[in-house]
Parts: structure tokens; sequence; C-alpha cells
């Protein structure tokens, strides 16, 4: 018997912060949350959540690889994949710089990038379903 | 008054995207809302723990036993994952954390009280087609690993539990009751 398979087979790579506005990680940046990761969830993204990017790049950098080893996998076979950067935080709070080096080493081309801010709404959630559209 | 206790959960990374699961194990599109709505409720953060299987195996793996995930290779595989995992957990405990782990309960690599078995597959894998996997207790391949990387740091591994969710069985209405004993304390080290 085949089991019913309910993935949505599109994944939005976010940042820590968005995820985690008001973590004490993030000292005076500390922000309220926001409705887009819940709009994300209730659009049926998977999340790749990259580490927080305040975090030691030595404690990252293998989970930095491997995430883009899998984003390279999900496109080769067929998933939709976009990274939203958050404009205003370093390494785009998801490690953009480490990211986009890790896919020139496996020279596979970036998924679409969408630019949010930081405190990022359902307008942001709009946007990565249009990046989808337009790479269609 | 004293401050309420920050606590953040690491969560099996399929929790967080059904398109990391195996073929015909995603039980939902993207995040599985009923657990993350209830560590959000309980004042939790997220972290999302990385998927071994997935970037071992990729999309198309084929459906596999715990006893094909135990070799030497793919436990360096997660060894070598787990090393940035505990730098993170160690910054979060640094910073006054209360840190938990949600694995994912029957899987052979995420399981924390219940994991997969299955010692007659291998080879042909249309063996599969015939029934899945069975379940036993005990850690997963990537939980066990994640485990001694806290014990070779002299560490405590943190409080753990999973969402049996890769059991046959699988009761959501019985796993979110134990869920929320175990986010509010009720439920002691369910691991």
């Amino acid at each position: 018997m085949i089991r019913e398979d309910l993935r949505s087979r599109r994944i939005a790579v976010v940042a820590d912060f968005v995820v985690n506005p008001g973590s004490a990680l993030y000292g005076r940046r500390q922000a309220p949350p926001t409705d887009f990761v819940d709009v994300l969830m209730e659009r049926g993204w998977g999340i790749m959540k990259m580490p927080p990017h305040v975090a030691k790049f030595e404690s990252c950098e293998r989970l930095i690889e491997v995430s883009v080893g899998d984003l390279v996998d999900y496109r080769k076979n067929g998933y939709d994949v976009v990274i939203a950067a958050v404009g205003d935080l370093p390494q785009q709070g998801v490690w953009l710089d480490a990211m986009a080096s890790c896919y020139a080493r496996l020279r596979k081309d970036m998924p679409p990038v969408v630019t949010i801010s930081s405190d990022a709404s359902a307008s942001d959630a709009d946007a990565l379903e249009t990046a989808l559209t337009s790479a269609a | 008054m004293q401050a309420e206790p920050r606590r953040v959960a690491y969560v099996a990374h399929c929790l967080m995207n059904q398109n990391a699961k195996v073929s015909e194990f995603a039980k939902c599109a993207g995040v599985f809302s009923p657990l993350v709505e209830r560590l959000v409720k309980n004042g939790y953060e997220l972290q999302q723990l990385p998927c071994p299987e997935m970037s071992h195996m990729g999309a198309i793996r084929w459906w596999a036993a715990r006893e094909q995930y135990d070799t030497p290779g793919y436990r360096r595989h997660c060894r070598n994952l787990a090393k940035g995992v505990v730098d993170l957990v160690t910054m979060h405990q640094d910073a006054g954390y209360d840190v938990v782990i949600v694995g994912l309960d029957g899987s052979p690599s995420s399981g924390v009280r219940l994991t997969s078995t299955k010692t007659s597959w291998g080879g042909r894998p249309e063996g599969a087609v015939h029934g899945g996997s069975d379940r036993r207790s005990g850690m997963g391949v990537w939980m066990e690993e994640l485990k001694f990387e806290f014990e070779e740091r002299g560490l405590e591994f943190p409080r753990a539990t999973g969402v049996a969710m890769d059991a046959q069985d699988f009761d959501l209405q019985k796993a979110m009751v134990e869920l929320d004993e175990f986010l509010t304390g009720d439920k002691e080290d369910a691991a």
C-alpha cells in the first residue's frame, strides 16, 4: 500500500532572527515576533532555519555546508527553494556569503534570493511566492 | 520576582521541514505546526537540527532501518554534525537557556525513545514494499552520536523526548498530550 505523502516540495531558507527575534542572543537588537513565519507555516513551506548569525563561524561552518548540499539535492529533484535574506542583518542573517561560497565550490547556481527586513511580515512571504513564479 | 527561565528546543529537522522525509513519510506540507505552536506557547525558542539522512543519501533515498545506518561512515558524518550542534547548545546554555531536544521517535536516525529495526533489509530494495521496518526502544544513530558528543565533552545530554511520527501506530492526540507533559516538566527526561 502506498502511503499518502503530504510534502509541499518547497523550502524557505530563513534566518534564526526571524524565527527567534526575541532571543537573548540578540541583546539590544531583540524584537517582537512578526507573522512572517506563521504565514510560511500556513502556506505549507518547509523551513530550513540557518544557525544564528551571531554564533561563531567555526561552529556553523559544517552545518552551513550540509544545508547547501541539501538545497542542491532538493533542486536537483525538482523541489523549489528560496532564500529569505534579511537585508539589515550581518550575513543577511542566513550566512549568505558562506552559503554562496559553498555553492561556488559545488559549481551550482544559487536559488532565488529574496531580501526581506528583520521585521518581515506576510507581504514578505508573498515575495517568496513571487520569486518562485519568476524563477519558473 | 525571578524572571522566567529562557528556554530553547532543538527539534529534529523534519519537524520544521517535512520535505526532508523519506518518501511516503511526510505527514504535512512543511512545518509540523502542532509541535511548533506548543513550543511557542510554552515559551520555547526554536532551533532546527540538521538531518543527517538527507545530507548522506539525499531526497530520493530508499527507506532504511537503523541497522543500515549503523555504520562507522554514517556515524562519522553524524558526529561531524554533532560538533556544531553541541557548540550551539553550549552557546545557549552560556546565555542562560534551559535546552531540550525533541527528536523523531521511530526514526532510524532521529529517534529518542523509539527507533526502527529490520535486520533482513539490504540488497535488492523491493523487500520494503512488503511491509515497513519494525520499531524497538532506543535511540536512532544520529541521536546516539549527538549524545556521545555531549558525553565526550563532559556535558550532560539535555532533557529529550521524541514525537513518534515515524511509528506505524502514530496517534497525534496521544503524542501531543505526552509532549505537553514533557514541555511543562511534568514528565522528566523521556529519553
